[in-house]
């Protein structure tokens, strides 16, 4: 009876975590409020269950091959005893800007590695149109084939996986709503869905209602983590979120 | 060129109006017609953008419209309200110009003249 119990609850415990980097606005138009709030949080999008989240160890933004770092105006933001950060940062010029965190790596015990999620979400301000598939130079990436914002729920979304700056044949890609709608899936296999990258590290996503998405091509970092005397691997994560709307 | 879409990116600082159009940021809209329009579509003032897509102006009033036309049909069209434009320098106030001081100067000489023709003037009547 102990062996059934303990078989359930590690079943129902295998959410996907995710890092996120979320904006309150994916496009700045002339006249709009120029200001951008980031939020940043380690959850389970789709279940809505939240993990705590230590200050990263690097956010910042990143617009034409310059990387500002935002570490110093994040702010904590307690919800429910759990801890996400938040800041902000104000457009002054047309770009497109990559907003990105790298965060303290989180110990899993249940599977004895490290995760790391290095993630990213990218705002057009004033239609600039250009650099929203240039790396930000993160060790795993996902560069966007679809312009990444201003997406119809519906549409095809299409990337590519980078790992050191070259491409991931075979990666797995997961992908999650971040459910603010209350959605109920039909069981559990349908809150993370999975896709498997060609061997150019390209995956296509068709996103069926509108959000937030959640990409996260999961590897094995090259790094092991020290940790009570022993070494543990990483699982690196090259996220990205992006903001679909519904056609109207 | 993402259909010849033309964007525009407009501010102002101590009363200068700085625009920048382009199709996409690396192509700007070179030579281009930038017209500043009033509530009612009159032409407050019309310039053209340089080879980098960019122009600049003294602000015409609070709030006006701002049309830039590449030809071809193609333009934008944003309505614009100032952050650096205040209400001395749309309306210069009367004490403020040559003119009226002066005028302000005759009507304090004459008081002053008046106030002392009329001090003299008492003893006589009593």
């Amino acid at each position: 009876m102990k062996v059934l119990l303990a078989s359930i609850v590690c079943a129902s415990s295998l959410f996907a975590h995710f890092q996120t980097v979320m904006t309150d606005k994916s496009v700045i138009e002339q006249g709009g409020n120029t200001k951008v709030s980031i939020q940043y949080e380690f959850t389970h999008p789709f279940e809505q269950q939240l993990m705590d989240m230590q200050k990263p160890k690097e956010a910042g933004v990143f617009m034409e091959g310059k990387k500002t770092s935002l570490l110093s105006s994040l702010q904590a933001v307690e919800k429910n005893k759990l801890h996400t950060w938040k800041s902000e940062y104000a457009i002054k010029e047309p770009g497109v800007y990559q907003f990105y965190v790298d965060p303290v790596p989180y110990f899993e015990p249940a599977e004895e590695k490290f995760i790391r999620h290095q993630t990213k979400t990218i705002v057009d301000a004033f239609g600039s149109g250009e650099g929203w598939d240039k790396p930000i130079g993160l060790k795993a990436e996902i560069i966007p084939l679809s312009r990444p914002y201003s997406l119809y729920a519906g549409n095809l979304f299409s990337a590519q996986v980078l790992y050191k700056g070259k491409p991931v044949p075979n990666a797995e890609v997961e992908v999650e709503f971040y459910n603010t709608k209350g959605l109920k899936a039909p069981n559990e296999m349908y809150i993370t869905q999975v896709y498997k990258a060609d061997k150019n590290g390209v995956f296509h996503v068709a996103l069926p209602t509108d959000g937030w998405w959640g990409f996260a091509a999961l590897m094995d970092d090259d790094e092991k983590i020290k940790k009570d005397g022993k070494s543990y691997p990483v699982e690196l994560g090259a996220v990205l979120w992006l903001k679909t709307e519904a056609m109207k | 060129m993402w259909a010849h879409k033309i964007n525009l990116f407009a501010y102002d600082e101590e009363g200068k109006l700085f625009v920048q159009s382009y199709f996409t940021k690396s192509s700007p809209c070179k030579q281009c017609t930038v017209k500043l329009l009033d509530a009612n579509q009159k032409e407050l003032l019309a310039f053209a953008t340089d080879d980098e897509g960019k122009a600049s102006a003294k602000l015409p009033s609070a709030e006006f419209d701002i049309i830039v036309e590449a030809g071809m049909g193609h333009q934008t069209q944003t309505h614009y309200v100032a952050q650096s434009h205040t209400k001395e320098e749309a309306k210069v106030l009367p004490s403020d110009t040559p003119l009226d001081k002066m005028l302000l100067g005759l009507v304090i000489i004459v008081f002053f003249f008046g106030v002392l023709y009329w001090i003299k003037r008492k003893p006589r009547h009593a």
